[in-house]
């Protein structure tokens, strides 16, 4: 007996997590598509690749957010203050870097051996180092003197990690020694210049740096989480710590590891805040930290793509609302929050756990 | 807090190679401010299948916490193949070669059955990994077709097939099986009956059951508890013997 088999395709789509990605696919389209005619086409073009850098700036602080929050359900506020200390450690350490060797007074400096005269480029390679090894420690210290007697109690986290944020934030100012809220680059770190692909469009090359590395970071963590034996401990940690540890892991490594590294993904965010808008302040964090709680619920708790896909519908989508309704620029990623959770509450791609 | 009466070394009472795999002597488990085992004492024969018996609360899946470390006793000393376990942590436990088969089966059903697998392949390499799969393939021939699918999408048989498997993918001496005809058909019952019977010729079986076919056709030996108390100990054909014993603890009647 032959049983009329049905297409694939109508297979494909009752799968309700690749519906999520086409509908918001389409839909962005659709936005875009409206707004293309209203604007002319290269500020178009200008505005979709700010959108791009935008996102990957937002992917890179949410990404770590949404491994430390979304996976391991740890409400971590810190995380604003990491980014912060990533982006300044590195902007500090560029500086020094950068300077001629010292002389007379200046030499007795504790960080005057830093000051090489070196190019940007290893200036920058060095720097970058300084800064993902900041954002490694302060990670590896919180979670080792606080968070990890605290997991599974949301509200000693909130309370403990808003303490931290207030320490962290004054104690920055102290070991870099800011003289203001605004931290500036002295010279501009690599990679400098631009190209022109036509010859109405300007592209920097900071730009495309930051896309490539958020791009890489996806490829990263989505590889870890779910094609090697590491994430599938996550992933079981996650589930059933216990049961974890009855086929022989420890558990706590494993999260440990998880929570440095979401750390490292904020100081790297930061990082690329600092490069992006060349310089910062010692309140980015926190401005980024919002937006990227919003990114991280938009895309789904525990979603590791769903995070991606909310930092791409944020980033693209700010700065055509910024400039048709400069009004809205500062709530619409709450209107877009509140609008996806009538939707769906459990976000986009949420209920699957990596 | 660590107890007191902590064994030395010299004290234990299996060496490696005696015939004892699993001691328990005084264990004392407290769960907060309940005190649930009070003093089980058991021994466990290696290559043998051991059924722990008794009423729901008597302590059993307690005991079974209590060997494994995730409820760690106060008092009393755990033995394994000459290892002190208690004052252990529960991985370090599952390493010395314990297999934990959970109550309501613990799978990650979040994973697929292969992912459950693989992890639980605890640091072998690829080929050992294959070889393990293909024996667990061949005491379950039916798992090859949902390797692929969704654990928590899976049937309570289904799952308790890839809970057992799990535990046979590390080089465990012991298995720990809590309650495995809970929740499942009479006839998946039937079958993991005759699984069982036939792990035991690959590996020593401390089983928790309350299905008394299963109990008395896969156990050599039995102990009753109570209240977290010892009742008393034997071969199972003893067990079965005994109606006024199978009738007032177990609630049972044999034919």
């Amino acid at each position: 007996m032959k049983v009329a088999q049905r297409p694939n395709l109508y297979l494909a789509l009752r799968n309700p997590r690749l519906l999520t990605l086409i509908s918001v696919v389409v839909g962005l389209l659709l936005v875009l598509l409206y707004i293309n005619t209203a604007i002319k086409f290269p500020v178009f073009v200008k505005f979709l690749i700010n959108g791009l850098v935008e996102s990957a700036v937002l992917f890179l602080m949410a990404s770590g957010l949404s491994l430390i929050f979304g996976l391991m359900d740890v409400v971590n506020f810190a995380h604003g203050a990491v980014f912060t200390w990533g982006g300044i450690a590195f902007m500090w350490s560029f500086n020094l870097f950068t300077m001629p060797p010292a002389t007379g007074k200046d030499s007795s400096s504790p960080v005057a051996w830093m000051q090489m005269g070196l190019e940007p480029l290893p200036a920058t390679a060095l720097a970058l180092v300084v800064g993902l090894v900041t954002g490694g420690l302060l990670g590896a210290g919180v979670e080792f003197l606080a968070i990890r007697r605290l997991y599974g109690r949301p509200v000693f986290q909130i309370l403990l990690t808003l303490g931290l944020v207030l320490v962290l934030d004054e104690s920055l100012k102290i070991v870099f020694s800011l003289k203001s809220q605004n931290y500036d680059f002295l010279a501009t770190p690599w990679p400098t210049g631009n190209f022109k692909p036509s010859s109405e469009i300007l592209v920097n090359w900071k730009s495309v740096a930051i896309v490539v590395a958020g791009l890489l970071v996806f490829g990263g963590v989505y590889w870890l989480l779910n094609r090697t034996k590491v994430g599938l401990v996550i992933r079981g940690g996650v589930e059933d710590p216990q049961m974890v540890q009855a086929l022989g892991y420890n558990v706590r490594v494993y999260f440990f590891g998880v929570f440095v590294l979401g750390s490292v993904l904020a100081a790297l965010g930061g990082i690329a805040y600092s490069i992006n808008s060349a310089g910062g302040s010692d309140q980015m964090g926190q401005f980024s930290l919002l937006t990227a709680f919003v990114v991280v619920v938009i895309g789904g708790l525990g979603s590791f793509s769903g995070a991606a896909v909310g930092a791409l519908l944020v980033g693209i989508i700010s700065p055509y609302v910024a400039y048709h309704f400069p009004g809205l620029a500062d709530s619409f990623v709450m209107l877009l929050l509140v609008l996806v959770l009538l939707i769906r509450p459990q976000g986009l791609f949420g209920g699957k756990k990596y | 807090m660590k107890p007191s009466n902590l064994p030395t070394s010299a004290t234990i009472p299996n060496g490696p190679n005696s015939e004892d795999l699993l001691v328990l002597e005084g264990v004392h488990t407290y769960i907060s401010q309940f005190h649930i085992l009070q003093g089980v004492s058991m021994t466990i024969k290696r290559g043998a299948a051991t059924v722990l018996l008794g009423r729901n609360g008597a302590g059993k899946t307690t005991t079974l916490k209590s060997i494994m470390g995730l409820t760690p006793p106060r008092q009393g000393t755990i033995s394994y193949d000459g290892q002190p376990l208690v004052g252990k942590t529960t991985f370090e436990i599952a390493r010395s070669g314990i297999g934990y088969v959970p109550e309501d089966r613990g799978i990650f059903r979040e994973m697929t059955s292969e992912e459950n697998l693989l992890l639980a392949a605890r640091g072998e390499t690829t080929a050992e990994y294959r070889r393990r799969l293909e024996f667990c393939l061949e005491l379950f021939p039916d798992m090859g077709q949902f390797l692929r699918q969704k654990a928590g999408t899976l049937s309570g048989g289904q799952q308790q097939m890839v809970a057992i498997s799990r535990g046979l993918m590390t080089d465990n001496k012991l298995l720990l099986i809590d309650e495995p005809s809970k929740g499942l058909a009479p006839i998946v019952v039937k079958a993991v009956i005759d699984t069982l019977v036939k792990l035991k010729e690959h590996v020593t079986i401390l089983l928790v059951e309350q299905n008394f076919t299963m109990a008395s056709t896969v156990g050599d030996y039995f102990y009753l508890i109570d209240d977290g108390h010892n009742i008393t100990d034997g071969l199972m054909s003893q067990l079965i013997g005994d109606k006024e014993l199978t009738r007032q603890y177990l609630g049972v009647t044999v034919k």
